[in-house]
């Protein structure tokens, strides 16, 4: 079983290294989460539930 | 998260947005901006998807109040920066244009953080980003600007000691209408 004092101290220090990054990295962060909505809303779309669709910026980080 | 992502060489780039809004300064068509909203928020805490790049601006002169971008869109033909909506289409990227709507924004977006872009890829370039505590103070003064995820990054500033407790309670007390 896993100690959850280990699992919260890996999660903080993971989400610390996220704040850290640089702008650039960020940006290819949102890009790449921009094109992961569209193929959950692709998914939404199916099921009959099509949320605002999201367009992938047409750009380099 | 980990982001491998191949781009088509002939894609724009994300630093080109941010060298024009670096000219828009040096030739005074606007005295300073600073981006705001979600990619503010990224930026200074962890990425989500967003549909734009918000950009509140200031400007040497007052601007006319019923067409405040003027002297963006002038600068800007539509010819060579298409329009999408309330936005215009820059190296790829949808970029909303705001005049400072309060003199809260205006306080925040002369006080806005500079930082590179990418010191070692795009060097020299920067960017001008709103500070965590004037977002939250943003967020909290303008009617309806508290949403559930806006609340939730305010929390996140919070734990991660982003927000500076002393100036976001002077900047509340001078700005909370």
């Amino acid at each position: 079983m896993s100690n959850p004092d280990q699992t919260f101290a890996a999660k903080t220090a993971w989400h610390n290294a996220q704040r850290r990054l640089s702008p650039r990295e960020k940006v290819a962060q949102v890009i790449a989460l921009q094109r992961r909505e569209l193929e959950l809303n692709a998914a939404r779309s199916a099921a009959g539930r099509p949320a605002r669709q999201m367009v992938v910026w047409n750009t380099k980080p | 998260m980990c982001v491998v992502e191949r781009y088509p060489s002939r894609m724009f780039e994300f630093a080109d947005v941010l060298r024009l809004l670096n000219r828009l300064k040096a030739e005074g068509v606007i005295a300073d901006y600073a981006i705001a909203g979600a990619m503010a928020a990224a930026f200074w805490d962890e990425a989500t998807a967003t549909q734009d790049l918000d950009v509140a601006v200031t400007f040497p002169t007052e601007p006319s109040e019923l067409d405040p971008l003027r002297a963006i869109f002038d600068r800007l033909p539509e010819s060579q920066y298409p329009r999408s909506g309330e936005h215009i289409v820059i190296a790829g990227v949808p970029v909303q244009f705001m005049p400072a709507w309060s003199s809260l924004v205006s306080e925040a977006v002369t006080q806005a953080v500079e930082m590179p872009y990418d010191t070692v890829q795009s060097p020299g370039v920067t960017l001008r980003v709103l500070t965590p505590t004037h977002l939250t103070a943003i967020w909290q003064t303008d009617t309806g600007a508290a949403t559930p995820r806006r609340k939730e990054r305010m929390a996140r500033f919070r734990e991660a000691g982003l927000i500076d407790e002393e100036l976001l309670n002077q900047l509340l007390s001078r700005h909370r209408p």
